[in-house]
């Protein structure tokens, strides 16, 4: 897809999270919408490879969402791709239905059961460390939460896998600057962020992570580095990106737009 | 003079801090959300506003970090309150809680102590599933050092948190979700109730009922129904502390009634109804008209679907089907009556 086919996709997108949270009136809205535009460049900018008529084909390329709580934004591509009937959104949340409010195996296309924080991304080195040992090609591609990275447990990832030189393995950093309750800077300073990934042995990029131009970028000759090191794409965001007030709003970590709010939020995605 | 007024679980909570954060600068408040726009359900409400960010705060996803940030505040003079919105999440703190706190009066020949309150939401009917449905108090009542308080109701909140705030040792204080909608009269002054002591929630001669934290509202509910379809009185006890235990409160009913049923808020295998129960097989040995009884979750992890979960959890109605067996009674008829369930929730008063 070109630049100008990838952001309708994400306007689609965020269309369909609006839907799927005021349906089930649940949904974890406002860090789906900071992750859209990563989400869309992951699987229809070229970058990740995967069959979605054989989702455990070997050499597909593993992609784990460790901010597990944004599945709502991920669940709609899988769809779309093929993973699943789009019919099955509809139950979304509901008895009976494969998708639940965090990622699980049962869904086709998902690596693993995420959304306690902090373990994706060991999940993530051991797979690309998996792909080493057993001499596969495959790439393993984690997206992160920044408030995630409070977890000790992904430092204690980070060291690993630079310390196995996995260069077969690329964290994502949807850093939208808040966490659940508060703002980042102010909870916990997490700046200067790259510096400390690159302290970790790690290969850091910092792009805006609603450009598909500098995300695709970040991503380019990702399968051939010659660095040693693991690659780390730092993604500046904006929680609820999209819906104007949802932006950077603490209360849109979590929440179902409804009545006047839902119709503005409504209006504002419309345009393609 | 003391003056009582009726307020619900929560906010005797949320007085029972702020009494003691107004009369010792020491106290103070900390953990995920503490300060958010939601006050951990309301009980840090005003908390902010009356004693300011320094001792009122935010803390980042880093559960052990600030567990360990809490021992060292405590060994040096301070008592903090870290405060969890989901018992799961202080299974991350395990490291700090088990290996270091609990033993640090041990380890330090007597010099060191940890006047540090963990409290811990538990809960139910939530949809959340196995990693947000917990109680796990027996992992906590199992290790020295630590106490484990389960109130049940507003009065006790209050001066338990009193009591555990003002100790000199690391207590952790499980509050159920539910019991935070009931309502009972309270002391407005600050009171301390006994850390280790045992309450008598309902006098009965038939049958002994020992509830945990919620299922203390289902024993009382049932014991209601037993009273007026089988002329059955019960006789709920709620130890109000796991750890210590006050045994011989319990052993005193058992001894009377000869009959125990311990109605657990957890699993039974290895958990705190299974060290009840040995307890009084000890205690009660040859008293025992029973084998004792226990009643608790189904031992797998808790289902999101609403009704795997009703399934899931035992009620009033398993604590009367108990009662009736125990008893060799014909099961009474129970379609009439009322249970308490996500939609109808508890209000109280006790």
């Amino acid at each position: 897809m070109n630049t100008a086919e990838l952001k309708k996709k994400a306007n689609w997108l965020r269309r369909q999270i609006l839907q799927i949270v005021v349906r089930s009136k649940r949904g974890h809205i406002g860090g789906a919408f900071s992750c859209t535009e990563i989400l869309v460049a992951l699987y229809y900018g070229g970058i990740l490879r995967f069959d979605s008529d054989n989702p455990n084909w070997s050499d597909r390329d593993r992609f784990i969402l460790s901010k597990g709580h944004s599945c709502v934004a991920l669940f709609p591509i899988l769809a779309d791709l093929g993973f699943f009937p789009s019919s099955v959104l509809d139950s979304y949340s509901q008895n009976g239905c494969i998708l639940g409010g965090h990622p699980d195996r049962n869904v086709p296309g998902i690596e693993a059961d995420t959304g306690s924080l902090g373990h994706g991304l060991g999940i993530a080195a051991g797979l690309a460390l998996a792909a080493k040992i057993d001499g596969r090609k495959y790439m393993t591609v984690a997206l992160l939460g920044d408030g995630e990275c409070y977890e000790g447990s992904v430092w204690e990832s980070a060291m690993f896998a630079a310390h196995h030189r996995l260069n077969n393995l690329v964290a994502v950093i949807d850093r939208n600057r808040q966490c659940v309750t508060d703002f980042t800077e102010d909870c916990n300073r997490l700046e200067p962020l790259a510096d400390k990934w690159s302290a970790f042995g790690w290969e850091p990029r910092t792009v805006d992570g609603h450009s598909f131009d500098e995300m695709i970028d970040a991503f380019h000759g990702f399968r051939s580095r010659v660095s040693a090191g693991p690659l780390v794409i730092i993604a500046n965001t904006i929680k609820g990106k999209g819906v104007s007030f949802m932006e950077r709003s603490i209360k849109w970590h979590h929440g179902v737009p409804q009545g006047d709010q839902l119709e503005e939020a409504n209006r504002q995605l419309q345009c393609d | 003079m003391t003056t009582a007024r009726k307020i619900s679980y929560c906010q005797a909570i949320n007085e029972a801090i702020s009494q003691e954060m107004e009369r010792d600068p020491c106290v103070f408040i900390y953990g995920i959300g503490v300060p958010d726009h939601k006050r951990i359900f309301g009980s840090t409400a005003g908390l902010v506003e009356k004693f300011g960010l320094q001792r009122c705060f935010d803390t980042p996803l880093s559960e052990d970090a600030m567990t360990g940030f809490g021992l060292g505040a405590a060994i040096n003079g301070l008592r903090p309150i870290h405060v969890h919105a989901r018992v799961d999440f202080l299974m991350l703190c395990m490291n700090q809680l088990a290996n270091m706190i609990s033993s640090c009066r041990y380890s330090s020949g007597g010099k060191l102590s940890v006047p540090i309150v963990i409290r811990a939401i538990i809960g139910r009917g939530w949809g959340q599933t196995f990693q947000h449905s917990k109680t796990v108090h027996s992992v906590f009542a199992h290790i020295p050092g630590l106490k484990v308080v389960m109130p049940t109701t507003p009065a006790d909140a209050k001066g338990l948190l009193i009591s555990a705030i003002r100790d000199n040792d690391p207590v952790v204080f499980i509050e159920h979700r539910w019991l935070y909608y009931a309502v009972e009269e309270v002391d407005e002054q600050p009171y301390d109730v006994p850390l280790g002591k045992a309450r008598v929630l309902r006098k009965g001669d038939d049958v002994t009922v020992v509830g945990v934290s919620w299922m203390n509202v289902e024993a009382l509910r049932a014991a209601d129904i037993l009273q007026s379809r089988h002329n059955i009185s019960v006789e709920v006890i709620d130890p109000r502390t796991i750890s210590p235990l006050d045994g011989e409160m319990i052993t005193k009913s058992v001894e009377k009634t000869g009959h125990c049923i311990v109605a657990d808020n957890d699993w039974l295998h290895c958990g705190f109804s299974a060290e009840l129960s040995a307890t009084i097989s000890e205690s009660c040995f040859g008293k025992l008209k029973s084998p004792v009884k226990r009643i608790g979750f189904a031992f797998a992890p808790c289902p999101s679907a609403r009704h795997l979960e009703d399934g899931f959890y035992p009620n009033a109605a398993d604590i009367i089907r108990a009662v009736e067996a125990k008893l060799g009674l014909e099961p009474a008829d129970l379609t009439d009556e009322d249970f308490y369930s996500y939609e109808r929730k508890f209000k109280g008063p006790f």
